[in-house]
């Protein structure tokens, strides 16, 4: 295995889906607001933190989360919602561009007024897909 | 161009994992690497974890039954994975090649 370890770091790493992108059916919004509230509660605790290890790992985690609320988002509006919630919910393309965008601040920001703005979009979208959900 | 080339070749293949069907073996944001040799000289066999390709994505599942080419994969937290039971078999030719951990 020494070889490969050696050889492993030159090479560029791909994702391996170990769950479901396929249309499996099952989408809802909690993934996203689970995420965006673990960065909006480090966004709160960053002020408190003194350590520049711990600083560094709040950033880094913060990140990762935002990352994830992107991909939960992106997931959610390219393959959930169809051209007929559109016709519904006309803002709809403009409410996922405002919350990934919003995603996109927080990993910038350690401003807890981001992390809310956030929540609040994803709130927005969570609402839509009850009523889309309500209307099945 | 070249430095695309050498990877496109490259008998190992290295990939992060996303999600939590193969919980507990593998779990997600774990580096694992892909043997494209695996499979050259020798068979697929029951237990292995692969990397297969399925619409155009790479899965990581374990195969649990195989019969003539066909290849059935499961994950090991099963409750939580789409899999087989979902997509049916996968061909032989689907394969990219068996997890080294």
């Amino acid at each position: 295995m020494k070889w490969i370890s050696v050889f492993a770091r030159f090479l560029p790493s791909q994702t391996a889906y170990a769950h479901c992108d396929l249309p499996c059916g099952v989408y809802d919004p909690a993934q996203a607001r689970i995420e965006a509230e673990s960065i909006l509660k480090i966004m709160e605790k960053y002020s408190e933190l003194h350590e520049d290890e711990q600083k560094w790992r709040a950033v880094f985690i913060k990140e990762e989360r935002a990352e994830l609320v992107k991909h939960h988002l992106w997931v959610l509006w390219t393959d959930y919602f169809k051209p007929e919630h559109l016709e519904k919910f006309p803002n709809l393309h403009d409410l996922f561009w405002r919350a990934t965008k919003a995603a996109g601040q927080t990993k910038k920001s350690v401003d807890p007024a981001d992390g809310k703005k956030l929540l609040d979009l994803i709130a927005e979208i969570t609402d839509i897909f009850n009523k889309t959900k309500a209307a099945k | 161009m070249l430095y695309q080339l050498f990877f496109l070749l490259s008998p190992v293949f290295k990939y992060t994992i996303f999600g939590h069907s193969m919980s507990p073996t593998l779990h997600p944001g774990q580096i694992i690497f892909v043997n494209r040799l695996s499979y050259l000289f020798k068979k697929p066999k029951v237990n292995d974890i692969v990397a297969a390709k399925i619409d155009k994505k790479v899965f990581i599942k374990r195969i649990t039954k195989i019969e003539g080419s066909m290849i059935y994969l499961r994950g090991d937290n099963s409750n939580d994975s789409i899999d087989s039971k979902i997509f049916g078999f996968v061909s032989r030719e689907q394969l990219i090649g068996k997890v080294l951990y």
